[in-house]
């Protein structure tokens, strides 16, 4: 089950990051560009999980983890565009697989 | 051939990434913002490294691009100095 949950959230999170990494590229070009910062909540328990999604969020482009608040499950991200919980965190439930 | 590709590629990106972190005026939250857009030269040369086959420098660089990212954006968001 772990190895299922690390493999699913190897391919979402790679597809994520290939992804992102056009798009910014294209707003780096054509400047489009409005940045706001919102609150998530997570269902990660461990506080590992919270950590791996806080930093699966700021490596993939356009999405940045400020602050972890790992009793609350609470995480405040910068977007670089306005976005859904489910756009910035498509690999949560592999990585909920993997650690909880 | 798919490595000259991929790098032509990974370069295009570094180079409008920069473009843009150059011409961009302040305004609200463009710290973040500009955070953003390294995180696309920071994809780039992990991919390059994997490309000229530094594995481990690219798994290192990988491991640690986050918590800089994290350091600078928490340092900004709590600044002191900004409240007065």
């Amino acid at each position: 089950m772990k190895l299922f949950g690390f493999f699913g959230y190897s391919i979402v999170f790679l597809k994520a990051l290939a992804e992102a990494w056009i798009d910014v590229v294209k707003r780096s070009f054509d400047g489009k560009i409005d940045p706001e910062v919102i609150e998530i909540n997570t269902d990660i328990n461990s506080l590992m999980g919270q950590v791996l999604l806080a930093s699966s969020i700021t490596l993939t482009p356009g999405t940045l983890t400020i602050d972890l608040d790992s009793e609350n499950k609470i995480l405040k991200v910068a977007s670089i565009s306005p976005r859904t919980k489910d756009e910035i965190v498509p690999f949560e439930p592999y990585i909920k697989k993997i650690f909880d | 051939m798919f490595d000259d590709i991929v790098l032509i590629i990974a370069s295009i990106g570094i180079l409008l990434a920069s473009f843009r972190l150059w011409v961009e005026k302040d305004r609200e939250k463009m710290v973040y913002a500009r955070l953003h857009i390294t995180g696309v030269i920071d994809i780039a040369c992990i991919v390059i490294l994997l490309v000229f086959k530094q594995y481990l420098l690219a798994l290192t660089y990988l491991v640690l691009v986050p918590f800089s990212a994290h350091a600078i954006a928490n340092a900004d968001y709590f600044d002191e100095l900004k409240k007065q």
